[in-house]
């Protein structure tokens, strides 16, 4: 009981510390478009944290597809490139790109995140119809701090 | 002032033998190895065929959700940007890496979204591996999540070939539309 009380008050000073990151709309996404596509679909956007805690992009859902995760590509060497000399010069082939699954992405206090070609992008899974230039496919940012954000992601051909 | 005229001569005849082009991206010059593969349609699509066209060749997959569609959209941006006559000197053709996945009418419906006269490339691995031998089109499964399936990484070059059947310059996926666009337009010349 005695252990219990004395937590209390730090438990609730901790509680109102928190508060101010959530207070507010400290979040802002911005930018956010996608690519046309079947079956595997894309979301970029440019999210900015004006909070004075950093915070976590950790999860997406859209209802256009049965899951959504995030990625971020990533270019290597290919192992094959410089041991098998090519008259096309020693950039034949290009760097090699993979991407691999993020579980969170981190937007620092003041500070924002690009998501783009190449780098951070959110991958829609298991599309329920092809997105074609135009559309506007609802989205929803959940945010360790912030909560979710939903927002609407226009469907064009050219990075705006 | 005979080596002078010697090598003006030699120079001349280099001239005429090939084409000289004014290009942006990295200029090679060497014959594009040929090759028959599955089109879209269910069509053999020959490269050696397509003589009088520019060729560009994209090697990529369609559960791709980055570098592929960044790339062909930035291949569809470039082609609008030439005249009629000149854009319909180009066939631009998207090589899948991912056969396993990528049908004929797969590949259809993908390159479609960026351009109805985009071409979708597939084939037997007896067909395309020799395709991405000659080529060096690196590629490699990599595991994803139960959502996704397997991913692939792989090359990101973009292959520019003349209309006379040589590989001229390469490109890079991400190069500025400005240096696609320019060289596009300088092999239909």
């Amino acid at each position: 009981m005695m252990r219990w009380t004395s937590i209390g008050p730090a438990a609730l000073g901790l509680l109102f510390c928190a508060l101010p990151a959530n207070a507010g709309q400290t979040i802002v996404v911005t930018g956010v478009w996608s690519r046309p596509a079947i079956g595997t679909g894309v979301v970029y956007a440019k999210i900015r944290n004006d909070g004075s805690a950093a915070d976590d992009l950790i999860g997406v859902d859209s209802p256009v597809c049965k899951t959504a995760e995030m990625h971020e590509s990533t270019a290597s060497m290919p192992s094959a490139m410089g041991s098998m000399p090519s008259p096309m010069g020693s950039m034949a082939g290009g760097m090699m790109m993979g991407m691999h699954q993020v579980q969170a992405i981190s937007v620092p206090a003041h500070g924002s995140v690009q998501l783009q070609p190449g780098g951070y992008h959110i991958m829609l899974i298991g599309l329920f119809r092809d997105l074609k230039p135009g559309d506007k496919i609802p989205v929803s940012l959940h945010f360790r701090h912030a909560g979710t954000i939903e927002v609407n992601s226009n469907v064009t051909t050219t990075s705006p | 002032m005979r080596i002078c005229a010697i090598g003006a001569l030699a120079l001349l005849t280099a001239c005429s033998a090939a084409r000289q082009y004014s290009l942006a991206g990295n200029a090679v010059d060497m014959p594009a190895s040929d090759f028959t593969l599955t089109d879209q349609d269910g069509k053999h699509f020959t490269l050696s065929q397509q003589r009088g066209k520019e060729v560009i060749l994209f090697f990529g997959y369609t559960h791709c959700p980055d570098v592929c569609p960044t790339t062909l959209a930035a291949l569809a941006a470039a082609l609008q940007k030439l005249a009629p006559e000149q854009r319909a000197r180009v066939r631009v053709a998207f090589v899948t890496v991912d056969p396993q996945r990528d049908d004929a009418a797969t590949l259809r419906r993908y390159v479609r979204i960026f351009n109805p006269t985009f071409y979708g490339l597939t084939g037997t691995e007896a067909q395309l591996d020799p395709v991405y031998a000659a080529y060096h089109a690196w590629h490699q499964k990599l595991p994803g999540s139960p959502a996704t399936g397997y991913l692939v990484a792989h090359g990101s070059t973009i292959y520019f070939i003349a209309p006379d059947g040589r590989l001229r310059v390469l490109h890079d996926w991400h190069d500025s539309l400005r240096s696609l666009t320019h060289d596009m337009k300088e092999l239909t010349k």
